[in-house]
């Protein structure tokens, strides 16, 4: 404690409570309460990884690591029960394929448009509307995807199911167009305005500007875009719940019906299995999977971010 | 061509290269009116069929097994209670985590890990935390099927929103506030009191962002509520303690199947 710190206390009687040491003491101490409200991220992670690794652990008692990975069936809940997972894996990855088909083009597009050419007031009033679609609660994309995608798409395929993976799949990447266009919208403006600038100065338009000076600038904020749609497209649930089917198929074409792994825990957890079943302990088993599936793709980003990282 | 061009070339060239901008700018906004046409048809499909249903009966009435007279009172109420559990949990740790790394925090390999977790949460899907809802909160620490299972799980899904928005609205509050606050020895450390006088009153035009887009996240993450199974409806309000509690998202899943579409405006209201 400094001598001038000192002698103001003093000076300052009664008003004791605000010293500074007593300040300095009370930050430490909102300085830990804050630490614990921050530790409730990391336990929050721990609490993930011990769930799904504990019951999956009583799983694969019965189950043996390889059938899970090389049988190609999953009829957990029949009398003959297969625990193959690649069926649920194909599912999820076919989905997700026709999911990114659709949001990655109609999101770097929209993403180019607003940043480089469209107005301010444009930018201002489209970029909220374009959160609103994707704010949509998934349900209701779910049952716009059955009642209204899927007729749709039947007048055009004839002899296409009712449920496909199709018509879930168009329906997600609708749903993350707006995630990744307003992410690597965000990205392209982070690009300094001089880059352009000096572009311009080379003859170049607005369009090869956007192409060859700010997209490779942004490159890595885009790929952050694309790797949060992908593991969006990954973990959703309702839509494919509702208009994929629950059948897991072993298949990659998206014109058949298919379950998903989101779509299988949905299924079990929907309906009355006793807690230490084998059937319960299954969906804790494709909860690991599909836990795994995004953090390979969240690495992935993660070094392709850091690779392709500008620094203005 | 030569080594030097014309201006005549030149200007062809130039005029050739802007017709591609502008078949760009007509791309553009063909896509974007074509989603923007998508968000309308939802919105317009789902009022035409609902309109007809949707009125005060439709808020004040239990779901009755005939169409006409159901309503979804106990699963607005539900929902209601989920959203008030969550803000009450969620709000004060997330400002309080984003205020902690933002203000406080060393930079050190501890810091280093709390942040990539909070960025790796915010990638891991929502029925993954249905699963954390349904053996922990559920089972091992037996809070049954209830509001409070499914308020604390929705609460620990959008914290990572609440930091990430909290950090960023932060972080815009300039640097000079900050030292100002300091010089003004309200706070020798200009941590704690400068952050709470300079910083908090700068912050919120910010702040509210980060509120909305977590409310959207919650209320559309209905597959976890079902893995915590409160897909029942029944005719009686929720309780805080284990009951099956009914949610609007379930709601119209139940209502899947005996197909009474009207139940979609509702949700969406």
């Amino acid at each position: 404690m400094s001598a001038t710190a000192t002698t103001r206390t003093a000076a300052m009687g009664k008003g004791a409570f605000s010293s500074l040491r007593y300040r300095k003491h009370r930050d430490r101490v909102i300085e830990l309460i804050l630490l614990a409200a921050a530790l409730v991220a990391v336990f929050t992670t721990l609490a993930i990884v011990f769930i799904l690794v504990y019951e999956s652990a009583a799983f694969f008692e019965h189950v043996s690591i390889k059938d899970f990975l090389t049988d190609k069936q999953w009829t957990p809940l029949f009398d003959d029960a297969h625990y193959g997972i690649m069926p649920l894996v194909s599912g999820t990855l076919t989905v997700t394929f026709v999911a990114l088909l659709v949001a990655i083009p109609l999101g770097t597009i929209i993403a180019i448009y607003l940043s480089e050419f469209a107005t301010h007031r444009m930018r201002e009033t489209v970029k909220p509307i374009l959160e609103l679609l994707g704010a949509v609660p998934t349900v209701v994309y779910g049952y716009f995807a059955l009642l209204m995608v899927t007729p749709f798409l039947q007048k055009l395929i004839p002899g296409l199911p009712g449920f496909n993976m199709l018509s879930a799949g168009l329906v997600i990447g609708l749903m993350i167009v707006p995630y990744v266009a307003s992410v690597s919208e965000d990205a392209m403006r982070a690009v300094p305005r001089y880059m352009r600038e000096g572009s311009y100065a080379m003859g170049a338009t607005r369009l090869q500007t956007a192409l060859r000076v700010v997209v490779p600038g942004a490159l890595s904020g885009i790929a952050a875009a694309y790797i949060l749609g992908i593991s969006r497209a990954i973990g959703e649930t309702m839509v494919v719940a509702i208009a994929a089917g629950m059948q897991p198929t072993l298949t990659f074409n998206p014109t058949e019906p298919a379950a998903t792994i989101t779509a299988y825990i949905v299924q079990v957890s929907l309906g009355d299995l006793p807690h230490d079943s084998i059937g319960y302990q299954s969906i804790f088993a494709a909860g690991l999977v599909l836990m795994l599936m995004t953090l390979v793709f969240n690495l992935v980003g993660f070094f392709l971010t850091r690779r392709f990282r500008e620094a203005y | 061509m030569s080594a030097v061009m014309t201006l005549e070339e030149l200007r062809r060239g130039l005029s050739r290269r802007k017709n591609f901008d502008k078949l760009f700018v007509v791309l553009g906004l063909l896509i974007m009116m074509g989603c923007l046409g998508v968000l309308a048809l939802l919105f317009l499909d789902l009022v035409r069929d609902g309109a007809s249903r949707f009125g005060w009966d439709f808020l004040t009435q239990f779901p009755s097994r005939k169409a006409e007279r159901a309503g979804i009172l106990s699963a607005f109420v539900g929902t209601s209670m989920i959203m008030l559990v969550t803000a009450v949990v969620s709000l004060p740790v997330g400002v309080a985590a984003g205020i902690y790394l933002e203000e406080y925090a060393p930079k050190n390999w501890f810091t280093g890990i709390i942040e990539i977790n909070v960025t790796n949460l915010a990638g891991v899907p929502s029925i993954v935390y249905g699963l954390l809802a349904l053996g922990l909160f559920v089972y091992q620490f037996g809070f049954g099927q209830s509001v409070l299972s499914a308020g604390l799980t929705l609460a620990l899904l959008i914290l990572p929103i609440i930091i990430v928005g909290t950090r960023e609205s932060l972080r815009a509050v300039p640097k000079a506030i900050r030292e100002a606050a300091v010089w003004a020895r309200r706070d020798a450390l200009g941590s704690h009191q400068g952050s709470r006088a300079a910083v908090f009153h700068r912050w919120h035009p910010h702040r509210p962002y980060s509120r909305p887009v977590a409310r959207d996240r919650r209320d559309g993450a209905d597959h976890h509520d079902r893995c915590t199974e409160l897909h029942r409806l029944p005719a009686k309000l929720p309780h805080l303690r284990p009951v099956s509690v009914p949610q609007l998202g379930m709601a119209l899943e139940r209502i899947h199947g005996n197909a009474d579409p009207d139940f979609q405006l509702g949700v969406q209201a």
